[in-house]
């Protein structure tokens, strides 16, 4: 039996491997052709010969309707900027400094005023609601004292129905 | 030709500036307007960005300080110009970006200055679906065929980045193309 041949038998053609990059981009620009070169695109006849005279044109009205230039204000600008810039920071310590004005600092004659000369048209009902009458005592409601039973015979002879005050019954 | 620096010098300066800007006109409108048309597909709205951008070069000839090529710059105005434009578009008919994409390209079909038959359609189609960068360079690589060194001056991205968006993006239309033309 024949010794097996370590040498290749197989033969490129002469000048093959000098030419395979050369065949491989030919056959990759063939490919690219799958992409159309042709675009479609048209432009009105003329049209490159007539765009410098429209240049022109416009370049002309841009510089007749030229605007009076803003640079001759412009050292104006910082001046105003400043200015607007102290005030803003002025008043934004004036108001961090302001106080919030809550009900106490009210002045009880105002309160009384408010509620003398505006008609707020609430039933007794509705103030029931709102007033929390649990917490508080008769004598909170007035300035001079009563006595109860005073208050209970003043009370019957002006209520029509005592049922309106909702009054609980602490018996 | 006139060379880039001598263009420069000559629009820098008043007495110049006239005649300089005419030939920079000439130099580069054709290049900027398919550029532009690229990007937002409709020739009238082409026609506003390209005088846009003339006219905003022109007023800032005066600040070109030559760290980048002429060229780059003035593409790179044109983009910017463009892209602003689909934004504030797009802003103003309260839709995204992508569903803007995709009302360009179907306009395209009544669009007079659009003569494509379908293939042209689906290359748009395709192209819409790509996001921004990948976008702008396939038009610049395969339509404009620019370098890769012009387009990394002009998108101010390395040249790695770009093929490999390049790549992908042709990969992309490629198979958009090939799955549209299986439905047909």
């Amino acid at each position: 039996m024949k010794p097996f041949d370590k040498n290749n038998p197989f033969k490129a053609p002469e000048g093959y491997f000098k030419k395979f990059d050369e065949n491989l981009f030919k056959k990759l620009s063939s490919k690219d052709l799958a992409i159309p070169k042709k675009e479609g695109f048209k432009l009105p006849n003329g049209y490159f010969d007539s765009l410098n005279d429209k240049l022109q044109e416009k370049l002309n009205a841009e510089q007749t309707n030229k605007v009076v230039p803003l640079k001759s204000y412009k050292k104006y600008y910082y001046a105003v900027a400043a200015a607007a810039a102290v005030l803003v920071i002025a008043l934004t310590v004036n108001l961090n400094k302001t106080e919030k004005i809550g009900f106490d600092d009210l002045a009880q004659a105002d309160i009384e005023n408010y509620f003398d000369k505006n008609e707020l048209d609430l039933t007794s009902y509705e103030l029931a609601e709102v007033m929390p009458i649990g917490e508080l005592e008769m004598t909170d409601m007035f300035e001079s004292n009563f006595s109860e039973e005073n208050v209970l015979d003043y009370l019957n002879e002006n209520t029509e129905y005592l049922d309106e005050l909702n009054l609980e019954d602490n018996e | 030709m006139i060379a880039e620096e001598t263009l420069v010098n000559q629009l820098q300066q008043t007495e110049t500036q006239a005649s300089a800007f005419g030939v920079l006109v000439d130099t580069y409108k054709e290049r900027l307007y398919w550029h532009i048309r690229r990007i937002v597909l409709n020739h009238d709205d082409a026609d506003d960005v390209l005088q846009n951008t003339f006219i905003k070069i022109y007023k800032n000839i005066s600040n070109f300080k030559g760290n980048s090529k002429l060229y780059s710059w003035i593409y790179r105005i044109a983009t910017n110009e463009a892209l602003s434009f689909l934004k504030t578009k797009s802003r103003m008919m309260g839709v995204s970006d992508s569903e803007l994409q995709e009302r360009l390209v179907e306009n395209l079909t009544a669009d007079v200055y659009f003569e494509g038959e379908e293939i042209q359609l689906k290359l748009q189609q395709a192209i819409a679906t790509l996001p921004e960068k990948q976008k702008l360079v396939f038009n610049m690589k395969y339509f404009e065929e620019l370098k890769y060194e012009e387009i990394s001056e002009i998108l101010e991205t390395s040249i790695g980045g770009l093929k490999a968006s390049y790549h992908i993006a042709t990969k992309k239309i490629e198979a958009h193309l090939k799955e549209q033309t299986e439905y047909l």
